[in-house]
């Protein structure tokens, strides 16, 4: 298939928009993307506005985990849960899916992706079934999003993946973890793990520079990632190992420094149970802020001093978006619920029935 | 509206604080009765099984016989046996020095087990079978799955050729090893003043658990993994989609035809749990006769289901009619599964999420 030029697709989505079939909506100010699920196994790739009212709410085949959202083009990609078979790319003006992406014979989605900065391609992480080892799948996104290949990720388990530096990087957290399709969230190399964030040059689509926690912490798996305007990088973490070890859980990386691990009081530390579901800075990128389903807790942080400056406390909390203004998040709830945060002061809960109800999977997007 | 909005804060500060914390003495002596009726005798027995493997491994390869190969087969089912009473309880002293996957590697879609077997065999090196050695060596040929393949996949090897010692060798290491951890386990679980029977019913800020229903939420789980294990997983699997689908290789014990019955004790073990203090919370303290009822009943019906399946799982897997009653029995522990952690996760004070549940 010959990619389309960027000429074409404008004048395909111009096309598009002037169709009067298709409804077209107003861009509301904010938007906040997830997945949600329902009792009976019902899965639906929804996004609320600033209010918590519906923006859309599509079915999904199953159930959804990671969202990117390409702001430019108004579009906004969710990805299945791993072991994934799907991508559902959704238009933001159509309010409706536009293409669905399915995985290389032999690989499955890990759960994450991203677009990259002129939105020609989408990147996602996938792991090869009978190695397990880890790769980008690279797809074309301004037209059918075929399969153009795929770049190793030096790893096993890549799951999050965000642009760096102005998009001539992607940044990759290898989990680390063997999973495989026939023992979906079995971890079947506890004894050998081995995680790292990796940097991929998109020029050249070499690996560069990779970061490893010590030896002694080799039970960790480098899980998800946030993205702060100044290029800091936030690694949230995971623990295979046993509950009472003190291990850290929140590592920072700038430039071509090492990982380094934030330090939380220990009240802190034991209040998310060994791990941590998702991260997001907030507007300035002083804030930092990470959630604990396990804990039932949001920590709030300043990246500066380390200082916890705020905390939520509610079951099964894990969504969590910048909302806008500097020190203020979104969180949300797999037991239902939604939660306006400004780090110094209480949560208030989603004004819209449909944000405060709905049972929201692992991440919130903004 | 008003209505939702009024219990979304309740539960964000009441219902975290204050009216857990009421709860928090009947959970106290839920998991004190948990833990002493049903995880203490159930490490316990473990430990016997896997103690008795030793000298049946020992018995027949000083003097290889049919009928020493019997008795260490019985002694291998015993064991098994017993691991399927524990397999569910993860935490605590399971979790250290990766004990469980160590006992039974497993799911093994990658034959992983069957791969290290054999080039541990070829290598024939003797310092690898220390049990020092061994207990550090690969995680995967150190358990039941192992010993299972060496007594029933190959067990012409244990008669003649040129492997004979060293799989007799094996076998006694992994004999050795099983019998080593089961000790541990029932040690660090009942001896000492730092057991974790102690621990699970201490809690304060700076105990392992902050408040009791942490410590219930463990348990729930090990509830919740007994039923979810063998709707996702022990059944699940061999099912596939449909009968061509059918996948028995990914059964959990094909080579000694025990797959069905062990998904049968992890029901009984999930029954017996719940049995042992759950049910009579819910009822007295709860005050929910209805759901204690429902769920007992629940429990009730997947054992049955699982002993009216009229073949092993393997064959019933690729059988139309032995198929039917597999799936019967799925459905009905993947009911059950919802029930535990849609009803009785709230009823206990301790909701559970699918992020917390299944994270990722």
């Amino acid at each position: 298939m010959t990619p389309l030029t960027r000429r074409a697709f404008l004048a395909g989505s111009a096309a598009v928009l002037a169709c009067p079939s298709l409804p077209v909506f107003a861009a509301p100010a904010r938007a906040f993307y997830g997945a949600r699920f329902e009792e009976k196994n019902n899965f639906f790739a929804s996004a609320f506005d600033d209010n918590g009212a519906s923006l859309f709410d599509l079915p999904l085949p199953a159930r959804g985990h990671g969202i990117t959202l390409d702001p430019a083009r108004g579009r906004v990609a969710f990805f299945a849960r791993r072991p994934g078979h799907f991508a559902v790319i959704v238009d933001l003006s159509a309010r409706a899916p536009i293409a669905t992406l399915t995985p290389a014979d032999g690989n499955f989605f890990c759960g994450h992706g991203v677009f990259s900065a002129d939105g020609a391609l989408l990147f996602t992480t996938e792991t090869v079934a009978e190695s397990g080892d880890g790769v980008i799948g690279v797809y074309e996104a301004r037209g059918l999003y075929a399969r153009l290949g795929e770049i190793p990720t030096g790893g096993m388990d890549p799951h999050d993946i965000r642009l760096i530096r102005g998009g001539r990087f992607l940044a990759v957290a290898n989990g680390g973890l063997l999973t495989h399709p026939d023992a979906p969230g079995v971890k079947l190399n506890l004894d050998s793990m081995d995680s790292s964030l990796v940097f991929l040059d998109l020029g050249t689509r070499e690996p560069g520079a990779s970061f490893r926690l010590t030896p002694g912490l080799r039970q960790l798996s480098l899980r998800h990632l946030a993205v702060s305007g100044d290029g800091t990088i936030a690694v949230v973490m995971q623990y295979e190992g046993p509950r009472g070890d003190p291990v850290p859980l929140v590592a920072l990386q700038r430039g071509n420094s090492p990982l380094a691990c934030l330090d939380l009081a220990d009240a802190d530390r034991a209040s998310l149970r060994q791990y941590c579901g998702s991260a997001a800075f907030d507007s300035s990128g002083r804030i930092l802020g990470f959630t604990s389903p396990l804990g039932g807790t949001a920590l709030f942080v300043d990246v500066a001093s380390h200082r916890v400056s705020g905390r939520v406390n509610a079951p099964d909390i894990c969504g969590i978006a910048a909302d806008g203004a500097s020190g203020r998040f979104v969180v949300t709830s797999g037991l239902g619920g939604a939660w306006r945060k400004r780090v110094d002061s209480a949560p208030v809960p989603s004004a819209g029935h449909f944000a405060a109800e709905a049972h929201w999977d692992n991440h919130l997007t903004a | 509206m008003m209505r939702v909005l009024m219990t979304v804060a309740l539960v964000l500060s009441i219902g975290v604080s204050s009216a857990w914390a009421a709860d928090d003495k009947a959970l106290a002596n839920l998991n004190a009765t948990l833990v002493e009726h049903d995880v203490l005798p159930r490490m316990d027995r473990f430990a016997e099984a896997t103690a008795v493997l030793v000298p049946a491994a020992d018995a027949y390869c000083a003097a290889p016989s049919a009928a020493g190969l019997d008795a260490l087969k019985r002694a291998y089912n015993g064991a098994a046996d017993a691991w399927q009473g524990i397999q569910h309880f993860r935490f605590g002293p399971m979790e250290l020095l990766l004990r469980a996957q160590r006992i039974a590697f497993w799911p093994d879609p990658r034959n992983t087990i069957g791969r290290q077997l054999a080039e541990v065999i070829a290598a024939k090196d003797p310092t690898a079978l220390t049990p020092q050695a061994f207990a550090q060596g690969r995680i995967t040929i150190q358990g039941l799955p192992a010993m299972e393949r060496l007594l029933y996949d190959d067990s012409a090897k244990l008669e003649g050729g040129t492997e004979v010692a060293y799989r007799c060798e094996m076998l006694r290491a992994i004999a050795r090893n099983l019998a080593s951890i089961g000790t541990d386990l029932k040690r660090e679980w009942r001896d000492g003043p730092n057991t974790y029977a102690r621990v699970v019913t201490t809690y304060g800020p700076e105990a392992h658990y902050r408040t009791a229903s942490e410590a219930t939420l463990d348990l729930f789980k090990s509830l919740y993994s007994s039923v979810e294990i063998v709707a996702d997983h022990k059944l699940g699997k061999p099912l596939g989609s449909s009968l061509a689908d059918a996948k028995p290789g990914l059964g959990e014990s094909a080579r000694s035809s025990r797959s069905l019955r062990n998904a049968q004790l992890d029901l009984e073990a999930g029954a017996a749990l719940y049995r042992s203090g759950i049910e009579a919370y819910l009822r007295e303290t709860a005050k929910n006769p209805a759901l204690a009822t429902q769920i007992g009943q629940a429990f009730d019906k997947v054992i049955a289901d699982a002993k009216a399946v009229p073949m092993s799982l393997e064959a019933a897997v690729r059988d139309p009619s032995g198929r039917a009653a597999v799936e019967k029995t799925q459905r009905d522990v993947a009911a059950l599964k919802t029930l535990l952690a849609q009803k009785l996760s709230p009823a206990l004070g301790i909701p559970v999420g699918f992020n917390a549940l299944d994270g990722d």
